[in-house]
Protein backbone atom coordinates (compact mmCIF):
# COMPACT_ATOMS: atom_id res chain seq x y z
CA UNK A 1 0.00 0.00 0.00
CA UNK A 2 3.01 1.88 1.06
CA UNK A 3 4.83 1.30 -2.27
CA UNK A 4 1.44 2.22 -4.32
CA UNK A 5 1.02 5.44 -2.54
CA UNK A 6 4.48 6.24 -3.16
CA UNK A 7 4.44 5.56 -7.09
CA UNK A 8 1.28 7.82 -6.90
CA UNK A 9 2.93 10.61 -5.86
CA UNK A 10 6.04 9.76 -7.51
CA UNK A 11 3.88 10.63 -10.70
CA UNK A 12 2.15 13.87 -9.17
CA UNK A 13 5.68 15.21 -8.94
CA UNK A 14 6.73 14.24 -11.91
CA UNK A 15 3.57 15.79 -13.91
CA UNK A 16 4.01 18.49 -11.99
CA UNK A 17 7.31 19.14 -12.73
CA UNK A 18 6.81 18.50 -16.22
CA UNK A 19 4.45 21.64 -16.01
CA UNK A 20 7.26 23.47 -14.71
CA UNK A 21 9.60 22.63 -17.61
CA UNK A 22 9.55 25.77 -20.04
CA UNK A 23 8.14 24.57 -23.25
CA UNK A 24 10.72 25.72 -26.35
CA UNK A 25 7.88 25.08 -28.80
CA UNK A 26 5.58 27.25 -26.60
CA UNK A 27 8.38 29.82 -26.03
CA UNK A 28 9.02 29.89 -29.74
CA UNK A 29 5.19 30.48 -31.11
CA UNK A 30 5.06 33.65 -28.72
CA UNK A 31 8.64 35.39 -29.46
CA UNK A 32 8.37 34.51 -33.03
CA UNK A 33 4.91 36.52 -33.39
CA UNK A 34 5.19 39.68 -35.55
CA UNK A 35 5.39 42.60 -33.34
CA UNK A 36 2.13 44.16 -32.74
CA UNK A 37 3.56 47.75 -33.34
CA UNK A 38 4.75 46.92 -36.35
CA UNK A 39 2.11 48.07 -39.09
CA UNK A 40 2.19 51.62 -37.04
CA UNK A 41 5.82 51.52 -37.15
CA UNK A 42 6.46 50.27 -41.02
CA UNK A 43 5.70 53.80 -42.84
CA UNK A 44 7.85 55.10 -40.38
CA UNK A 45 10.45 52.67 -40.89
CA UNK A 46 10.36 52.71 -45.44
CA UNK A 47 11.18 55.24 -47.49
CA UNK A 48 11.16 54.61 -51.82
CA UNK A 49 14.61 56.37 -53.38
CA UNK A 50 14.28 57.02 -57.56
CA UNK A 51 16.99 55.59 -58.04
CA UNK A 52 18.82 52.00 -59.45
CA UNK A 53 21.83 52.63 -58.03
CA UNK A 54 21.52 49.94 -54.86
CA UNK A 55 25.28 50.21 -53.88
CA UNK A 56 24.88 53.85 -53.53
CA UNK A 57 22.19 53.46 -51.74
CA UNK A 58 24.16 50.75 -48.91
CA UNK A 59 27.18 53.33 -49.31
CA UNK A 60 25.58 56.78 -48.35
CA UNK A 61 23.68 54.57 -45.85
CA UNK A 62 26.75 53.43 -43.90
CA UNK A 63 28.14 56.76 -43.94
CA UNK A 64 24.93 58.31 -42.47
CA UNK A 65 24.90 55.21 -39.55
CA UNK A 66 28.71 56.15 -39.29
CA UNK A 67 27.74 59.70 -38.83
CA UNK A 68 25.13 59.02 -36.06
CA UNK A 69 27.89 56.82 -34.20
CA UNK A 70 26.87 53.45 -35.23
CA UNK A 71 29.87 50.78 -35.98
CA UNK A 72 28.77 48.18 -39.07
CA UNK A 73 28.51 45.08 -38.00
CA UNK A 74 27.40 42.99 -40.94
CA UNK A 75 27.27 44.15 -44.55
CA UNK A 76 26.17 42.53 -47.06
CA UNK A 77 25.70 44.47 -50.76
CA UNK A 78 24.67 41.45 -52.98
CA UNK A 79 21.41 40.87 -50.89
CA UNK A 80 20.86 44.76 -49.54
CA UNK A 81 21.63 44.39 -45.95
CA UNK A 82 23.65 46.25 -43.72
CA UNK A 83 23.57 45.94 -39.66
CA UNK A 84 25.41 48.22 -37.18
CA UNK A 85 25.24 48.77 -33.64
CA UNK A 86 26.44 51.26 -30.94
CA UNK A 87 26.36 50.75 -26.98
CA UNK A 88 25.19 53.72 -25.09
CA UNK A 89 24.61 54.17 -20.90
CA UNK A 90 20.83 53.61 -19.91
CA UNK A 91 20.81 55.37 -16.77
CA UNK A 92 17.67 57.09 -16.34
CA UNK A 93 17.31 59.37 -13.51
CA UNK A 94 13.46 58.42 -12.99
CA UNK A 95 13.85 54.54 -13.34
CA UNK A 96 16.87 55.08 -9.99
CA UNK A 97 14.39 56.95 -7.99
CA UNK A 98 11.68 54.65 -8.37
CA UNK A 99 14.65 51.78 -8.24
CA UNK A 100 15.79 53.41 -4.68
CA UNK A 101 12.20 54.02 -4.07
CA UNK A 102 11.30 49.98 -4.47
CA UNK A 103 14.32 49.13 -2.48
CA UNK A 104 13.21 50.92 0.44
CA UNK A 105 10.03 49.19 0.65
CA UNK A 106 10.39 46.05 -0.08
CA UNK A 107 14.48 45.41 0.39
CA UNK A 108 17.40 46.05 -2.26
CA UNK A 109 16.48 42.85 -4.13
CA UNK A 110 13.44 44.46 -5.76
CA UNK A 111 15.85 47.67 -6.81
CA UNK A 112 15.76 47.40 -11.00
CA UNK A 113 17.19 49.06 -12.92
CA UNK A 114 18.56 49.77 -16.55
CA UNK A 115 22.09 50.44 -16.87
CA UNK A 116 23.58 49.30 -20.81
CA UNK A 117 21.88 49.50 -23.85
CA UNK A 118 23.09 48.20 -27.18
CA UNK A 119 21.45 49.74 -30.16
CA UNK A 120 21.19 48.03 -32.94
CA UNK A 121 20.44 49.02 -36.75
CA UNK A 122 19.31 46.65 -39.82
CA UNK A 123 19.00 48.63 -43.15
CA UNK A 124 17.46 46.73 -45.65
CA UNK A 125 17.44 47.87 -49.69
CA UNK A 126 14.77 46.28 -51.88
CA UNK A 127 14.28 46.78 -55.68
CA UNK A 128 10.71 47.36 -56.53
CA UNK A 129 9.92 44.57 -59.75
CA UNK A 130 9.09 46.11 -63.53
CA UNK A 131 10.34 50.09 -61.40
CA UNK A 132 13.14 52.16 -61.31
CA UNK A 133 12.71 52.10 -57.35
CA UNK A 134 14.53 51.37 -54.33
CA UNK A 135 12.72 50.70 -51.01
CA UNK A 136 14.81 51.27 -48.17
CA UNK A 137 13.96 49.97 -44.65
CA UNK A 138 15.45 50.66 -41.76
CA UNK A 139 14.99 49.30 -38.11
CA UNK A 140 16.20 50.17 -34.96
CA UNK A 141 16.00 47.79 -31.71
CA UNK A 142 17.55 48.14 -28.33
CA UNK A 143 18.99 45.40 -26.00
CA UNK A 144 18.67 46.50 -23.00
CA UNK A 145 20.55 45.22 -19.89
CA UNK A 146 19.30 46.02 -16.60
CA UNK A 147 21.19 45.90 -12.97
CA UNK A 148 20.67 42.46 -12.35
CA UNK A 149 22.59 41.54 -15.88
CA UNK A 150 19.24 40.29 -17.42
CA UNK A 151 18.90 41.41 -21.08
CA UNK A 152 15.62 42.19 -22.77
CA UNK A 153 15.05 44.01 -26.39
CA UNK A 154 12.70 46.57 -27.42
CA UNK A 155 11.89 47.70 -30.57
CA UNK A 156 12.47 51.52 -31.18
CA UNK A 157 9.25 53.32 -31.90
CA UNK A 158 10.45 56.78 -31.47
CA UNK A 159 9.60 58.46 -34.90
CA UNK A 160 12.06 61.15 -34.94
CA UNK A 161 14.53 58.50 -34.55
CA UNK A 162 13.58 57.31 -38.13
CA UNK A 163 13.28 60.73 -39.73
CA UNK A 164 16.46 61.53 -38.47
CA UNK A 165 18.16 58.45 -40.43
CA UNK A 166 16.06 59.10 -43.69
CA UNK A 167 16.80 62.77 -43.78
CA UNK A 168 20.63 62.18 -43.36
CA UNK A 169 20.18 59.14 -45.93
CA UNK A 170 18.33 61.28 -48.40
CA UNK A 171 20.91 64.18 -48.09
CA UNK A 172 23.83 61.48 -48.59
CA UNK A 173 22.14 60.37 -51.77
CA UNK A 174 21.05 63.78 -53.15
CA UNK A 175 17.16 62.50 -53.83
CA UNK A 176 13.91 62.60 -51.53
CA UNK A 177 12.95 59.52 -50.35
CA UNK A 178 9.34 59.11 -50.80
CA UNK A 179 6.90 58.17 -48.20
CA UNK A 180 5.12 54.46 -49.24
CA UNK B 1 50.14 21.13 9.80
CA UNK B 2 47.19 20.40 10.85
CA UNK B 3 45.51 23.30 8.99
CA UNK B 4 46.87 21.89 6.08
CA UNK B 5 45.69 18.58 6.62
CA UNK B 6 42.14 19.27 8.20
CA UNK B 7 41.45 22.26 6.00
CA UNK B 8 44.34 22.43 2.78
CA UNK B 9 42.10 19.76 0.66
CA UNK B 10 38.43 21.75 1.98
CA UNK B 11 40.02 25.26 0.50
CA UNK B 12 41.75 23.43 -2.51
CA UNK B 13 38.04 22.14 -3.39
CA UNK B 14 36.34 25.22 -2.48
CA UNK B 15 38.59 27.56 -4.62
CA UNK B 16 37.96 25.50 -7.34
CA UNK B 17 34.55 25.53 -6.88
CA UNK B 18 34.44 29.47 -6.90
CA UNK B 19 37.09 28.92 -9.91
CA UNK B 20 34.62 27.03 -11.91
CA UNK B 21 31.65 29.40 -10.42
CA UNK B 22 33.77 32.24 -12.67
CA UNK B 23 32.84 30.22 -15.61
CA UNK B 24 30.65 31.50 -18.45
CA UNK B 25 27.92 28.13 -18.60
CA UNK B 26 28.17 27.62 -22.26
CA UNK B 27 24.87 26.01 -22.94
CA UNK B 28 24.14 22.79 -24.51
CA UNK B 29 22.27 21.82 -27.52
CA UNK B 30 18.67 20.25 -26.78
CA UNK B 31 17.99 18.58 -30.29
CA UNK B 32 14.38 17.21 -31.41
CA UNK B 33 13.87 13.56 -30.93
CA UNK B 34 11.53 13.73 -34.11
CA UNK B 35 12.85 11.61 -37.13
CA UNK B 36 15.19 13.69 -39.56
CA UNK B 37 12.02 13.06 -42.24
CA UNK B 38 9.71 14.64 -39.99
CA UNK B 39 12.02 17.88 -39.29
CA UNK B 40 12.91 18.24 -43.18
CA UNK B 41 8.86 18.26 -43.86
CA UNK B 42 8.57 21.32 -41.21
CA UNK B 43 11.67 23.00 -41.75
CA UNK B 44 11.32 23.13 -45.48
CA UNK B 45 9.60 24.31 -48.32
CA UNK B 46 10.24 25.19 -51.72
CA UNK B 47 9.51 28.09 -54.36
CA UNK B 48 8.71 27.71 -57.99
CA UNK B 49 11.88 30.49 -58.74
CA UNK B 50 15.20 30.12 -59.75
CA UNK B 51 16.07 33.24 -58.56
CA UNK B 52 18.21 32.64 -55.32
CA UNK B 53 19.01 35.94 -54.73
CA UNK B 54 15.64 37.27 -54.64
CA UNK B 55 14.53 34.06 -52.41
CA UNK B 56 17.88 35.04 -50.23
CA UNK B 57 16.37 38.77 -50.07
CA UNK B 58 12.84 37.69 -49.27
CA UNK B 59 14.32 35.83 -46.51
CA UNK B 60 16.14 38.61 -44.91
CA UNK B 61 13.02 40.79 -45.49
CA UNK B 62 10.62 38.65 -44.06
CA UNK B 63 12.54 38.16 -40.96
CA UNK B 64 13.63 41.68 -40.70
CA UNK B 65 9.26 42.67 -40.78
CA UNK B 66 8.76 39.65 -38.34
CA UNK B 67 11.64 41.54 -35.70
CA UNK B 68 14.33 39.40 -35.94
CA UNK B 69 18.11 40.89 -35.50
CA UNK B 70 19.73 39.21 -38.69
CA UNK B 71 23.21 38.85 -37.23
CA UNK B 72 24.60 37.11 -39.83
CA UNK B 73 24.19 36.60 -43.96
CA UNK B 74 26.57 34.87 -46.51
CA UNK B 75 25.08 35.00 -49.65
CA UNK B 76 27.75 32.58 -51.51
CA UNK B 77 26.48 30.06 -49.19
CA UNK B 78 22.86 31.47 -49.32
CA UNK B 79 22.72 31.30 -44.98
CA UNK B 80 21.11 33.71 -42.81
CA UNK B 81 21.50 33.90 -39.47
CA UNK B 82 18.86 36.06 -36.52
CA UNK B 83 17.79 36.30 -33.22
CA UNK B 84 14.66 37.43 -31.56
CA UNK B 85 14.26 38.63 -28.09
CA UNK B 86 18.11 37.63 -27.37
CA UNK B 87 17.13 33.68 -27.19
CA UNK B 88 15.03 32.99 -30.42
CA UNK B 89 18.03 32.03 -32.78
CA UNK B 90 16.79 31.03 -36.56
CA UNK B 91 19.14 29.77 -39.29
CA UNK B 92 17.60 30.30 -42.67
CA UNK B 93 19.63 28.67 -45.93
CA UNK B 94 18.32 29.10 -49.74
CA UNK B 95 19.39 26.44 -51.84
CA UNK B 96 18.66 25.40 -55.31
CA UNK B 97 15.94 22.43 -55.44
CA UNK B 98 15.71 20.66 -58.97
CA UNK B 99 16.70 22.73 -61.88
CA UNK B 100 13.40 25.11 -61.53
CA UNK B 101 13.00 25.20 -57.74
CA UNK B 102 14.46 27.49 -55.17
CA UNK B 103 14.54 25.70 -51.41
CA UNK B 104 14.39 27.30 -48.18
CA UNK B 105 15.15 25.63 -44.89
CA UNK B 106 14.59 27.33 -41.54
CA UNK B 107 16.03 25.88 -38.12
CA UNK B 108 15.13 27.35 -35.10
CA UNK B 109 16.42 27.03 -31.24
CA UNK B 110 15.20 28.93 -28.07
CA UNK B 111 17.56 29.26 -25.10
CA UNK B 112 16.04 27.93 -21.94
CA UNK B 113 17.25 29.64 -18.58
CA UNK B 114 20.50 30.32 -20.38
CA UNK B 115 21.99 26.35 -20.30
CA UNK B 116 19.87 25.09 -22.80
CA UNK B 117 19.32 26.11 -26.73
CA UNK B 118 16.74 24.14 -27.17
CA UNK B 119 15.81 23.02 -31.24
CA UNK B 120 11.71 23.97 -31.64
CA UNK B 121 9.79 21.24 -33.61
CA UNK B 122 6.43 22.39 -34.18
CA UNK B 123 5.29 22.39 -37.67
CA UNK B 124 3.08 24.94 -36.87
CA UNK B 125 5.76 27.58 -35.88
CA UNK B 126 7.66 26.80 -38.90
CA UNK B 127 4.59 27.37 -40.87
CA UNK B 128 3.03 30.39 -39.32
CA UNK B 129 5.71 31.76 -37.53
CA UNK B 130 8.57 31.65 -40.95
CA UNK B 131 6.89 29.81 -44.16
CA UNK B 132 3.79 31.79 -44.27
CA UNK B 133 5.32 35.46 -43.70
CA UNK B 134 7.71 34.59 -46.49
CA UNK B 135 4.93 33.44 -49.11
CA UNK B 136 3.42 36.69 -48.84
CA UNK B 137 6.91 38.36 -49.75
CA UNK B 138 8.01 36.33 -52.04
CA UNK B 139 4.90 36.33 -53.83
CA UNK B 140 4.84 32.34 -54.47
CA UNK B 141 3.37 29.67 -52.66
CA UNK B 142 5.51 27.63 -50.33
CA UNK B 143 5.58 23.80 -51.48
CA UNK B 144 6.64 20.85 -49.40
CA UNK B 145 9.78 20.47 -49.99
CA UNK B 146 10.18 16.35 -51.50
CA UNK B 147 11.77 14.47 -54.29
CA UNK B 148 13.21 17.13 -56.69
CA UNK B 149 11.92 15.28 -59.93
CA UNK B 150 8.37 15.14 -58.88
CA UNK B 151 8.11 18.53 -56.71
CA UNK B 152 9.26 20.03 -60.69
CA UNK B 153 6.27 18.68 -61.83
CA UNK B 154 3.94 20.90 -59.06
CA UNK B 155 3.27 24.50 -60.30
CA UNK B 156 0.09 25.33 -58.76
CA UNK B 157 -0.95 25.48 -54.99
CA UNK B 158 -1.77 25.46 -52.17
CA UNK B 159 -0.99 22.11 -52.01
CA UNK B 160 0.16 22.29 -47.83
CA UNK B 161 -1.97 22.64 -44.72
CA UNK B 162 -1.26 25.12 -41.82
CA UNK B 163 0.93 21.76 -40.27
CA UNK B 164 2.84 21.75 -43.36
CA UNK B 165 1.40 18.51 -44.22
CA UNK B 166 0.98 17.81 -48.17
CA UNK B 167 -2.39 17.88 -49.13
CA UNK B 168 -4.19 17.63 -52.26
CA UNK B 169 -1.59 15.64 -54.45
Amino acid sequence: MIKMRNAGMAAIAAVSLAACQPNANKIAMQIGAPPESKVELRPLETRRYDTLNEKNLLSAATQTLQDLGFTVTESSADVGELAASKHRDAHETGQIVGAVIMGALFGVGAMVYDTDQTIIVTVVTTPETNSKDIDVRVTFNRLITNSRSMTREELVTDAPVYQEFFDKLSTGVSLEGKKI
Amino acid sequence: MIFSYRFGPGLVAASLLLMAGCTPPVPTDVMSTKSAVELRAMQERTFDTTDRNKALRSTIATLQDLGYIVNKIEPPAGTVSAEKDTILKLTASVFPHGTSQMAVRANAMVLIGGLKNTQVDDPLFYQQRFFEPLSRTIALTALPAGDAASDNKVATGPVIDANGVRIGR
